[in-house]
């Protein structure tokens, strides 16, 4: 499959950019970099074959070529401002077209015992360490979208928290990108470091600052966390790109005994979206609780696809997925379980509840268990449903016109996914589902 | 003229006739009552009325203030001052109550052309009649009708009304359900909305609300159609007869 143009597009564009890119000096990492491009090259891209690639539009991925960005346009803080969202104050590093741009940043925010770093500046501070955490989960970049990131990560963050220490404020991530005269590639990389008892909370945030140029860019983002015994992570993603654009994550969170994790991912934009979730359940009495929110309209694609991968005893797993799929809207959720043998007293917990607002549109909801050993409490549940006729009648006979009605019904069913914590989230959810957002040409 | 005119109405539900020639006007200032046996058609009227999906018009007209109600959306007519009480209130989780509330209100005063409410306004508004339908303010923060038990439901939808103070109000069986107490708070709460420019129509099964809320005129709803009309001693002689006189001498006829 090497042949693939497009494929070649990418060993080229290596070679040219490999001189610039962070950590050329760090010998484990460039054989890293080459490594994952020629598994990538070796490869090929998946295919609809796969299960895990069944329904994704794969001809907007493999069938362009994308190009790295080598300079973005600058940014203005009023902009940052309109997009971020607001009351976010603790330690901040915005990412313009998946480069970091330190005049809008704030690492220095952090508190003792927390530190907040680019990608770049980590890799010179503390190589050793970064080469220990990326070592630790080879899967990251075994498949083609991880190598990609792997290959060309230009970008990214660092965020260590030191044993014991609770961040008490919200580190947030910012990644704004802005169309471009070419289709560019953004491939950033972020590394969460928790030890011991260790608690934090992270948002990752993307969006789309709009402008002219070339909207269907390609965000392809790896995400790696490590939670040592005890530790605590919160983990927000909101995804607001581009309705052009195309976004893919993955996000992996390895989780060592005692430790939790709540992870939360919202996806609003993007012409197609992707989230891969893992959390390897790695110590006795782990927990990972995890929030899934999906909103397909017009012809955009969405995809949430999460591995509880239960590989310790006493380890739980709980999660809560919702889509809302309307227009040409299609929704994807795959939640697989898997319980590894002599893993016993596992308790998993799946929910998916999906909502189809038009004829049009469609919802794939199904979990997926793999279960190798006895002790396992499972459950999993997943409905489709529509909205009810007779709840809308009723809003509708108290005044409210139709539109209205129809998206506080839609607000109300995601309304328990959205933390309380963070009310803009909610607002920037309600003006999606109220067609507030400008809709793109093309997309109607 | 009638605020309410309603001119040989047939309507079906699923291919099957329900209402067959339907007429009855209603004007301002008047309480009219409908009863008539189960499923003679009274809540299909109530639906039609406030625009329910599902009801296939085969015929005739109703007419409100004289605007083609049958034209308008359900939420046009509410906003234009139509008020429907449900014999079923629907649970909404995750929809609160006040909420709803004054997001009906606003609507209906942004059509009239008048200032929304403010939070503080509404609040002032909706805790004087909550008081005098005896309800907790805490039911304000619960999600509509979500866990209220039928009783609840039913003074909630009297809150409603008051609070949105329509032109005309149709309550379907807001009675049926009640303990003897709240039956008596749910007739003060309709007594306290007469007025010369406000009718009401009361559909219920029994003689009891009608003791406390007297109403001008009394029609017997059946077969689709209203077979008799008549002053509230129709009422009680329904209740100490029943139907089958009323339905012989209208077969008759
Ligand atoms: N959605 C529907 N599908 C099928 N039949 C229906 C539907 N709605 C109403 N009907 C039928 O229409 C007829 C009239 O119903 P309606 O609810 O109007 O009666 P009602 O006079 O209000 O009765 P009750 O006193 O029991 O409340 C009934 O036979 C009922 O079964
Ligand atoms: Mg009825």
């Amino acid at each position: 499959m090497s042949a693939e143009p497009v494929l070649s597009h990418y060993q080229a564009q290596y070679r040219a950019l490999a001189p610039e890119l962070p950590g050329r000096e760090l010998a484990w990492l460039v054989s890293r970099r080459q490594g994952a491009l020629a598994r990538l090259l070796r490869e090929g891209w998946p295919s609809n074959r796969h299960e895990a690639w069944k329904y994704a539009p794969l001809r907007l991925l493999t069938g362009r070529e994308f190009h790295p960005v080598i300079t973005p346009p600058p940014v203005a803080p009023q902009a940052l401002a309109a997009a971020a969202l607001p009351a976010l104050t603790g330690p901040r590093l915005v990412f313009v077209n998946g480069r970091y741009d330190a005049g809008l940043s704030a690492p220095d925010a952090a508190e003792a015992g927390v530190s907040v770093q680019p990608l770049a500046e980590a890799l010179a501070e503390a190589p050793e360490r970064i080469a220990e955490l990326l070592e630790a989960d080879p899967g990251a970049d075994a498949e083609a979208f991880g190598a990609l990131n792997t290959a060309f990560m230009a970008d990214g963050a660092c965020i260590r928290v030191a044993a014991g220490v609770q961040a008490r404020q919200p580190i947030s991530l910012v990644f704004l990108t802005a169309p471009a005269p070419v289709r560019q590639m953004i491939c950033p990389r972020v590394l969460l470091d928790l030890e011991a008892g260790a608690g934090a909370q992270v948002v990752v945030h993307h969006a789309g600052i709009g402008g002219t140029g070339e909207r269907s860019h390609l965000v392809d983002l790896l995400v790696q966390g490590a939670l040592a015994e005890g530790a605590e992570l919160s983990l927000l993603r909101l995804q607001e790109e581009d309705d052009q654009a195309l976004s893919l994550a993955q996000l992996r969170l390895r989780q060592g005994a005692a430790s939790r994790c709540t992870a939360a991912d919202y996806a609003l934009g993007g012409r197609f979206a992707r989230t891969e979730l893992t959390a390897e359940l790695a110590g006795v009495d782990a927990a990972a609780t995890v929030t899934g929110m999906l909103l397909p309209q017009h012809r955009q694609h969405m995809e949430l696809l999460t591995t509880m991968d239960h590989a310790a005893p006493a380890t739980l797993s709980t999660q809560q997925v919702k889509a809302v799929a309307d227009g040409h809207g299609r929704g994807v959720f795959n939640g697989l379980v898997r319980v590894r043998p002599d893993a016993q007293r596992i308790d998993a917990r799946q929910n998916s509840a999906n909502l189809l607002l038009s004829p049009s549109a469609e919802i794939d909801a199904r979990p997926q268990l793999e279960i190798y050993a006895d002790d396992v409490r499972c459950t999993h549940g997943a409905t489709v449903g529509q909205l009810d006729e007779s709840a809308l009648f009723y809003l509708r006979a108290r005044g409210l016109p139709l539109a209205a009605a129809r998206s506080l019904l839609i607000y109300a069913f995601l309304a328990e996914l959205l933390p309380s914590a963070l009310p803009a989230l909610g607002e920037r959810v309600d003006a999606r589902l109220r067609g507030e957002l400008p809709v793109p040409e093309g997309l109607a | 003229m009638s605020m309410l005119e309603i001119n040989d109405l047939h309507a079906r539900v699923e291919a099957r006739p329900i209402l067959n020639g339907l007429s009855l006007s209603v004007a301002a200032g008047e309480v009219h009552a409908i009863m008539g046996p189960n499923g003679s058609g009274k809540s299909t009227l109530a639906g039609v009325l406030a625009g329910r999906p599902g009801y296939e018009i085969t015929g005739g007209q109703a007419h409100f203030e004289g605007a083609d109600l049958l034209a308008m959306a359900p939420e046009e007519r509410a906003q234009a001052g139509l008020f429907l009480g449900f014999q079923y209130p629907i649970e909404i989780p995750g929809v609160n109550n006040a909420y709803l509330l004054r997001a009906g209100l606003n609507a209906g005063r942004r059509v009239r052309g008048e200032p929304e409410l403010d939070a503080a306004d509404f609040l002032l508004r909706v805790r004087e009649k909550m008081s005098l339908m005896r309800m907790d303010p805490s039911f304000l923060s619960r999600a509509v009708n979500e866990g209220f038990s039928g009783g609840e439901k039913k003074r909630n939808e009297i809150l409603q009304m008051l609070v949105l103070e329509p032109k005309l109000a149709i309550l379907d069986e807001i009675d049926s359900g009640l303990d003897i107490d709240a039956l008596k708070i749910v007739a003060d709460g309709v007594n306290a909305a007469r007025g010369p420019d406000r009718a009401i129509v009361i559909v219920t099964h029994y003689q009891r609300l009608l003791n406390y809320v007297e109403p001008d005129r009394v029609h017997v709803l059946a077969g689709g159609r209203i077979v008799r009309s008549g002053g509230k001693e129709l009422a009680e002689a329904l209740e100490a007869r029943g139907y089958d006189w009323v339905l012989e001498a209208s077969d008759a006829a």
